[in-house]
């Protein structure tokens, strides 16, 4: 018996694929180099060492004193990766679950009224699936005015027509089922019966439906950034760091390179650990 | 979803547009003095006079409106602040250099479609698993940062294209590849669910049972009814690409819409920016509608 059992486990870590490791290993590290952006910096971030501007990274020919080099006023590259994954994942991360609290309750009070209250809100979420978000945000910015407030609001309402729309739906099936039906019988409050036990039993979807978002959301922000209309300097941000590299690629690629690869590998892994998350709990609803 | 006639569809795509500009005119009416908007902070006591009796910023907010669609209908939208021309012959005059761009990153994109069917028909394979890696790449890759490498490639390391600009076709071949690869992988993506979908219903399998030929079988049956989900997407990426240009034609300083929102944008060009997005939300809504059409032509089961 316990034979059987190691044998499953065996089966089961195999079948974790190497690009899902690969994928939460980066994560990870990301995470933990932004988490301790303070402590591992060799430099301040506003630091500037005007001796050693342009330094090419170690692999490049550079020394060892600045690691992947610096950018055209000598601050130190690895230093201002370290602070920009720091703000880009935490920015990413607000707008991401911000969105998302927007939309799921959206959606909730959808399904909950119907009538006219769902019209209106689901005409909302169509327009807003029809027009691309960055050409709102755009219009928002250039009425109201850019900021540091305004671009994380913007960022926050990113992605609630999403949640709205898959809140509503998984709502409207759960109230069908017998379990709603019994809780109201015994006449327990809508609010509570939401709270308590129609959101613990859809949480999975919206789950993944966030680690879904969140890569959309890291390209709206770095790609805001990089026009020059998200986070402002002396602020850092992956996209600004691409931004103001993109001048100096002649003399120093690695200024926008860096970052450049960091960006990608945190969609990419993100996208990866989504799509099996989001594949493994379709294959159990799937056999139930 | 079910699809209704196509005269009420248009019906309410117009009333869309028309819920659009409401907005655009409220928001613009309600932030600051909308004749300094329109006129410029630097401009004259004069010609500001002027521009409130010329758009009717002296009149209620209801007769504003009427002036406001009226102007609007005939092409006028004001002045840019930074340039002074018409923001619609503004707008006018970069349309070509977008559409250039558009039409053929939409014509690479669609290169997705028989990637994603050849993953379908070899689903589970290596080469089904190598065109998946690539689609998550394609669209994980931010397109600011796969332009930059074009550049870092192809121009400074290669010397074969120019890094910005325009003029000839060498100049388009990069911006047009950046913003159609990213756009190539959610459309393989896209087919090849489409085409699993239709490989595992019953009348392709039945096809099977009666013994019509692969070939057969997934051209007359398969292939058609995996084309017509796949026009849903068409309306999508045009609102992608729409979404794209704007950084990408920053990289490339492509003389293009994209551009002129980006930097109108950034100096607060009201009158500009009103007119791009007026323009977008008419694009897109046309682009459904047309979708919404190929859709009845396509399946005969909408035809009733």
């Amino acid at each position: 018996m316990t034979d059987h059992v190691l044998t499953t486990g065996k089966v089961r870590r195999k079948s974790l694929p190497l690009t899902v490791k690969f994928a939460v290993a980066t994560l990870v590290l990301l995470a933990l180099a932004g988490a301790g952006a303070d402590v591992l910096s060799p430099y301040d971030y506003r630091d500037t060492d005007l001796l050693a501007r342009l330094a090419p990274p170690v692999f490049a020919g550079g020394d060892w004193s600045h690691i992947l080099g610096t950018d055209e006023i000598g601050r130190d590259i690895l230093t201002r990766l370290l602070h920009a994954i720091r703000a880009s994942l935490l920015i990413a991360a607000f707008g991401t679950l911000f969105g998302a609290v927007i939309g799921t309750v959206l959606g909730f009070v959808a399904a909950h009224f119907r009538g006219w209250v769902e019209h209106v809100i689901m005409a909302a979420v169509d327009f807003q699936a029809a027009v691309p978000f960055i050409i709102l945000v755009l219009f928002f910015m250039a009425v109201v005015g850019t900021g540091f407030w305004i671009f994380l609001l913007l960022i926050g309402v990113a992605g609630w027509e999403v949640f709205a729309r898959l809140a509503r739906g998984l709502v409207l099936s759960a109230r069908e089922q017998n379990y709603v039906a019994a809780l109201e019988g015994l006449s327990m409050s809508w609010p509570r019966i939401y709270r308590r036990h129609v959101l613990p039993n859809i949480a999975s979807a919206l789950i993944v439906q966030l680690t879904l978002n969140f890569p959309a959301t890291v390209l709206l922000e770095t790609g805001l950034s990089f026009l020059g209309l998200g986070v402002q300097p002396p602020g850092t941000s992956l996209g600004l760091m691409l931004g103001q590299g993109r001048s100096f690629l002649l003399q120093a690629w690695w200024i926008a390179v860096c970052p450049g690869i960091v960006i990608f590998l945190t969609t990419f892994s993100m996208s990866i650990l989504g799509d099996w998350i989001r594949d493994r709990l379709d294959a159990k609803t799937a056999e139930h | 979803m079910l699809r209704r006639p196509i005269t009420l569809r248009a019906l309410r795509l117009a009333a869309t547009l028309f819920v659009v500009a409401t907005a655009v005119f409220l928001m613009m009416r309600t932030s600051g003095d909308p004749a300094l908007a329109i006129a410029g902070p630097d401009a004259e006591p004069a010609y500001l006079e002027q521009v409130r009796l010329k758009w009717g910023l002296d009149q209620p907010l209801h007769e504003q409106y009427l002036v406001f669609l009226g102007n609007a209908f005939r092409g006028d939208f004001g002045q840019s602040m930074a340039s002074g021309e018409g923001a619609g012959a503004l707008f006018l005059a970069r349309l070509p250099a977008t559409l250039q761009l558009g039409i053929l990153s939409l014509i690479i994109s669609f290169l997705g479609i028989p990637l994603g069917i050849i993953a379908a028909l070899r689903q589970g394979t290596s080469l089904d698993r190598f065109v998946m890696s690539f689609a998550v790449m394609a669209f994980s890759m931010p397109n600011f940062f796969l332009g930059i490498l074009f550049i870092l490639v192809f121009s400074m390391h290669l010397h074969l294209l120019p890094s910005y600009g325009s003029g000839s076709w060498q100049h388009l071949v990069m911006p047009a590849l950046t913003l159609g690869l990213s756009s190539a992988g959610a459309v393989a993506r896209f087919a090849r669910s489409c085409m699993l979908d239709v490989l595992g219903s019953t009348y392709v399998l039945s096809a099977r049972a009666r013994g019509i030929p692969t070939s057969r079988r997934m051209l007359l049956h398969a292939l058609p009814n995996a084309a017509i989900p796949l026009v849903t997407i068409l309306g999508f990426r045009i609102g992608d690409l729409v979404a794209g240009a704007i950084i990408v034609e920053t990289v490339f300083a492509w003389p293009g819409i994209g551009r002129l929102l980006a930097n109108a944008v950034a100096s607060r060009d009201l009158p500009v920016v009103q007119v791009v997005v007026l323009a977008t939300a008419l694009t897109m809504i046309l682009a459904n509608l047309a979708v919404d059409a190929l859709y009845g032509w396509l399946d005969p089961r909408m035809r009733r």
